[in-house]
């Protein structure tokens, strides 16, 4: 299944490949992969902005999605759990987390430089608010839909409030919340590259290499740097599905 | 099945491309799709054309086609075919050609300096050099600041790394300043005066001592659209060089339309354009150290700049010797 | 009198519907008493309010003379749908009751394994209930509540998802766990020949709402032949009790439930 699945993208970047040729040689500037490939080689070497390389690029990226997305793990989660648990916790609690959900994490970037200067202090909250509203709505959904004759078991095995929390709220909602954490990541991920755009002091992050890229109209890096941030979304979501799939063994 | 669908796929793709390109040199009968940048006080000329009615009266109907916060962003606007001609910074529209980006004409000049660096207004700094190692901001790569400040530092005994240049939007380059995130910034004005005028800066160079005379932004035109319509090109550039020169001679005219296009005090404004040079005319000499600085910060790949210019200039009539 | 369980006018209202009304019932500790019925007419509540997980509307639940009136560790339930916990394997969720008491890692790991071979479940110890057949979680499931050493020992019709041969090898072997450990057993089934097949008494219900009609001793042997006539005679009888309650019940007050 994995051969067939690469049988289209090497087509793909085939007939790019031949079309960038063509259209080369009637005069017209067209990025080729070929391009991509050198565009990939020079973020490692050089470095774009100029000086400025790859793997610390990632690396700034990594730690601002790490901050985020774990301050909303540990904020959203035990939220998620509290609502789904709790007809007063939801009473109280839902209709705020109903009106903000719908805003756009970037739209709060005016917000976040004034509240917290331009470091990874702002991308970090800017990635927190999308990653948190996806593990609210999951964990509680996890909590909603666990069959409650596991509630009554525990209960029949005189387990404490705190008990049935622990040994059996929180894993029954596991797959909930397991699910929570791959959307929350992907939002996280796609929301740094956009949240690195500007106000990024440390002059590192893959946002911001793309669009000193753009600024500098080096297109091939552009897209090279759109690869990178492609991959490495990818082995974090593989990463965390592998981790998933261990901790479900049960399933 | 699956053969045909690849090979339909791999035709659009071949295809997309020659169609993308050839399809957008639409400009109505006598309109122009202009852009100039947010906030830039170097584009007065553009702002007092529109409010004195020089383009009606040229027969010109103008659309203004996108405010842009950046040189870059507007340089990709004109590669997907929006804009017909724009006010720009030299810098961007330079590289955007010279990458093979854009296909664009210099049509005249706009300003000459009126850039600054600027530091915490209670900061012990004397010269450039003095930063080593601190933060300091400018408004994107490859913008005319972006140069400067290499030059700057370059003169400087500065290497490279030895400052840590980031990118910030000049709105955003006075609170940083004021809350210590960055030691330093070059802007374009009005952001220097502004930061004067709010207590949070001062400035430590101003642009005219890093390279006097240095062009900064300039009025251009898709090489497409002054093909096509070169008696429209010509029109706009005599509104421009009548406008440059009604600015010249009104100041505080000029400084009132400032006023309602940047939304500051006319103090403010007034001071801005002491350190602005609006002249129309380009200065071969100038514009040839542009081409050379922009191939010895890499930012270009390595041309003749005589070569260059000579496709990259509308006319070499309009240049001055 | 000594009764271990005491079922005292025991009444359930949910909102305007009467579920359970005015059941007394005692017993002796050690007895096994099943309790059989149509199906829904409240047999499930009745053991939801002994073990504690629903208030009852009137009437007191008594454990050797003291009120029971929420969960307690001296009563153990077994559920209909095993609910074994599905992220734990069969050591983990034999086990859980001492885990819940606290009780150290290496004794209660002992206690469990030593269970789970008595009920003949070696080799499950690491696998997890959707790896177990049928049968085997209905053990680990009673493993799971009899590890605590609980005095009563509720069953909510626990052989209901198996029948035929595997069905009578539970039986059994309830019956051997029982044997050796003595503790009162409530077995709630809608099988009267598996009811005459375990219990001491059989207790059985009417419905909408459910009352008490009658409690029958079984004072035979085990094993037991269920095609013997004394065991004919006894199901005879609480059928055709439960017939009569069938039709007593009108078809609007059946389907109102």
């Amino acid at each position: 299944m994995r051969r067939q699945g690469l049988v289209l993208p090497v087509l793909l970047v085939a007939a790019w490949q031949f079309g960038a040729l063509l259209a080369g040689a009637k005069g017209l500037e067209v990025t080729s992969p070929l391009d991509v490939l050198r565009g990939l080689a020079d973020l490692v070497k050089g470095g774009m902005p100029p000086g400025h390389r790859l793997p610390k690029h990632v690396l700034y990226s990594l730690v601002r999605v790490f901050l985020g997305y774990s301050a909303a793990i540990a904020s959203g989660v035990p939220l998620g759990l509290a609502l789904g648990a709790s007809a007063r916790v939801r009473a109280f609690i839902r209709p705020l987390v109903d009106f903000f959900r719908p805003i756009p994490p970037l739209a709060w970037v005016p917000l976040a430089i004034p509240w917290f200067g331009i470091g990874v202090t702002a991308a970090a909250f800017i990635i927190f608010l999308g990653a948190f509203f996806p593990l609210v709505l999951n964990s509680a959904a996890g909590v909603n839909t666990l069959d409650p004759v596991y509630v009554d078991a525990a209960r029949t095995l005189d387990a404490s409030r705190l008990q049935i929390w622990t040994k059996v709220l929180v894993p029954g909602a596991m797959p909930c919340i397991l699910t929570g954490l791959r959307v929350a990541l992907g939002i996280a991920w796609m929301t740094l590259v956009a949240a690195e755009f500007t106000d990024v002091r440390e002059g590192y992050g893959l946002g911001y290499m793309v669009m000193a890229a753009r600024d500098l109209q080096r297109t091939d890096v552009v897209l090279a740097g759109m690869l990178v941030i492609g991959v490495t979304g990818l082995a974090l979501e593989v990463g965390l599905r592998a981790a998933a799939r261990r901790i479900l063994r049960w399933k | 099945m699956n053969h045909r669908l690849c090979r339909s796929l791999a035709l659009a793709l071949v295809l997309a491309p020659v169609a993308w390109s050839s399809g957008k040199a639409r400009a109505a009968e006598g309109r122009v799709r202009l852009a100039y940048l947010q906030n830039d006080l170097h584009h007065l000329a553009l702002w007092v054309a529109l409010e004195k009615g020089f383009f009606r009266e040229e027969g010109v109907s103008v659309d203004i086609a996108g405010v842009f916060h950046t040189g870059a962003e507007m340089m990709s606007a004109f590669e997907g075919g929006d804009l017909d001609m724009a006010y720009v910074g030299q810098a961007p529209a330079t590289i955007a050609e010279a990458r093979g980006r854009v296909r664009l004409r210099v049509v005249a000049l706009v300003n000459a300096e009126g850039s600054a660096v600027v530091v915490g207004a209670g900061a012990p700094y004397r010269r450039l050099g003095d930063l080593r190692g601190a933060t300091v901001a400018m408004p994107g790569y490859g913008s005319v600041q972006d140069v400067l400040l290499r030059k700057a530092m370059a003169e400087e005994g500065l290497g490279p790394h030895d400052l840590k240049v980031i990118v910030l939007k000049p709105p955003e380059m006075i609170s940083a300043l004021g809350s210590g995130d960055i030691r330093g910034f070059i802007a374009w004005e009005p952001y220097p005066t502004r930061a004067r005028a709010q207590g949070v800066g001062r400035i430590l160079v101003a642009s005219h001592a890093i390279w006097a005379g240095h062009p900064c932004c300039i009025l251009v035109a898709a090489q497409a659209f002054a093909e096509a319509h070169r008696a429209l090109v010509e029109a706009v550039r005599r509104v421009h060089v009548r406008a440059t020169g009604y600015l010249r001679a009104h100041p505080e005219e000029a400084a009132a339309v400032a006023v309602r296009y940047t939304g500051m005090d006319e103090a403010t404004v007034r001071d801005a354009m002491k350190d602005v040079i609006y002249a129309d005319e380009l200065s071969v000499e100038a514009e040839r150290e542009m081409v050379r600085s922009l191939v010895e910060q890499q930012y270009i790949p390595p041309v003749d700049p005589a070569d260059f210019l000579r496709r990259f200039l509308l006319d070499t009539e309009s240049l001055a010797p | 009198m000594g009764a271990h369980l005491e079922v005292c006018g025991l009444t359930k209202h949910f909102g305007a519907n009467a579920v359970l009304e005015e059941v007394s019932l005692a017993f002796e500790r050690g007895a096994f008493v099943s309790v059989v019925g149509v199906s829904g007419c409240g047999k499930t509540t009745l053991l939801r309010i002994i073990a504690g997980l629903e208030p009852a509307t009137r009437g007191v639940v008594k454990l050797d003379s003291t009120v029971v009136t929420r969960n307690t560790p001296r009563i153990g339930f077994v559920f209909q749908e095993h609910a074994l916990f599905p992220w734990r394997t069969t050591l983990q969720n034999v086990e859980i009751g001492l885990e819940i008491a606290h009780v150290p890692r290496r004794r209660r790991r002992r206690a469990a394994e030593e269970l789970i071979r008595t009920f003949g479940l070696e080799g499950c110890e690491g696998k997890y209930p959707k790896e177990l057949s049928g049968g085997m979680r209905q053990r680990v499931a009673i493993a799971r509540t009899v590890i605590t050493e609980p005095e009563l020992v509720l069953l909510d019709e626990p052989f209901n998802a198996l029948d035929g041969r595997l069905r009578k090898n539970l039986q059994c072997f309830l019956l051997d766990v029982w044997a050796s450990r003595r503790e009162t057993v409530l077995f709630v089934t809608h099988s009267v020949d598996e009811a005459l097949f375990m219990s001491d008494h059989v207790v059985v219900l009417s419905s909408g709402p459910a009352r008490v009609i009658d409690v029958v001793q079984v004072d035979l042997p085990r094993p037991r032949i269920p095609w013997s006539p004394e065991i004919g005679r006894l199901r005879e009888r609480i059928l055709t009790q439960l017939e009569a309650v069938s039709l007593a019940t009108s078809p609007a007050q059946r389907t109102s439930r």
